[in-house]
């Protein structure tokens, strides 16, 4: 359930990391250095779901904080990628 | 000299007058630095007591509480220059968030080592992975990614460009790592040794030359952004300079 949430989250950054480096003839390195901070939050609860789940304390707080996550990145997120790949076109 | 006096800020975003002002603004920031430093730090080292359970060790306070809050501020300016650059585009401004980045990551990587260095006779650990912490290896991380997209790409508009926008969205999700970590959890970290709730501050003793020091430390941040902001106006002319007698 929490990968479900996630995932959105981590490929809409994925795409926003790939728009700035798509300009460079290698960049794979950078990307994954500067993808890697935008990553922690939604790791993090993630991580944190599972974790109180295992344990079996509620995660429906963790869960929501993702589900927020993951509406935010989607929403906004796009036009920074499309701002960012007109930069790069221009 | 009949001109009328411009007050606007932004006459301060013509780099050559940008120039002219730091010349004049320059020797004296960086002297007042000096001074802040030099008294903070040997008042901090040599004139205060030694805590009553922390020994001599609490006197890495003097570098590790500046060199953090200057570390979470130096990103600030550099948000509010990148800000600058996509509204307004002026040059200076997108050169000014260049030059603090490193200096920012250096007060980073500062406050991480005097943290680790004080944390392992206090805490019997060098690293913990508590709220604080990961929140600062999260800024690094943003510092280090910051410089090498400007380091990466060649075209300079280009890149402040992208840049400013990272710089934009890395802001939101520093901020939500901040947040997200203090809910992971619970902390190692003591809270505050500074707020303006007077009662939270530490003792008297030690919050005096703490606060010379923090001045200190403004002040240097001002002066060497200062410093490599006229440095970088100066490479990019050079640059113009050097392209224009290659078209010759």
């Amino acid at each position: 359930m929490s990968l479900l949430l996630g995932t959105p989250a981590l490929s809409v950054i994925g795409t926003f990391g790939a728009a700035l480096t798509v300009g460079l003839k290698r960049g794979g390195l950078l990307l994954s250095l500067l993808v890697l901070p935008l990553y922690v939050p939604t790791l993090i609860f993630g991580a944190e779901v599972a974790r109180r789940g295992m344990v079996g304390l509620e995660t429906t707080v963790p869960m929501l904080m993702l589900a927020g996550i993951t509406c935010g990145a989607i929403a906004l997120l796009p036009f920074a990628s499309a701002a960012v790949l007109r930069v790069n076109l221009r | 000299m009949k001109e009328p006096r411009v007050t606007s800020l932004w006459t301060y975003a013509n780099p050559k007058k940008f120039i002219e002002t730091t010349d004049k603004l320059l020797p004296w920031v960086a002297m007042l630095a000096l001074i802040c430093l030099v008294t903070g730090l040997i008042w901090g080292f040599f004139f205060t007591p030694d805590d009553y359970r922390q020994g001599a060790t609490v006197k890495i306070i003097y570098i590790h509480v500046p060199s953090a809050l200057m570390a979470i501020n130096a990103w600030l300016m550099m948000l509010v220059a990148s800000l600058v650059w996509i509204v307004r585009r002026h040059h200076v401004s997108a050169l000014a968030a260049r030059a603090a980045a490193p200096v920012g990551l250096v007060m980073t990587l500062i406050a991480l080592a005097t943290g680790a260095i004080w944390g392992q006779p206090m805490w019997g650990t060098w690293w913990a992975w508590d709220p604080r912490l990961t929140s600062f290896l999260v800024l690094t991380l943003f510092y280090f990614g910051y410089i090498a997209l400007w380091a990466a790409i060649e075209n300079d508009d280009t890149a402040a460009d992208l840049t400013s926008i990272l710089c934009l969205v890395g802001s939101v999700f520093a901020v939500l790592s901040r947040y997200a970590v203090n809910f992971w959890n619970q902390g190692l970290h003591q809270g505050a040794s500074l707020s303006l709730d007077e009662k939270e501050n530490v003792a008297d003793v030690f919050y005096h030359p703490l606060l010379v020091s923090i001045a200190g430390f403004v002040l240097l941040f001002i002066a060497l952004v200062l410093l490599r902001t006229r440095t970088e106006i100066r490479a990019r002319r050079t640059r113009a300079l050097l392209a224009r007698e290659r078209m010759n």
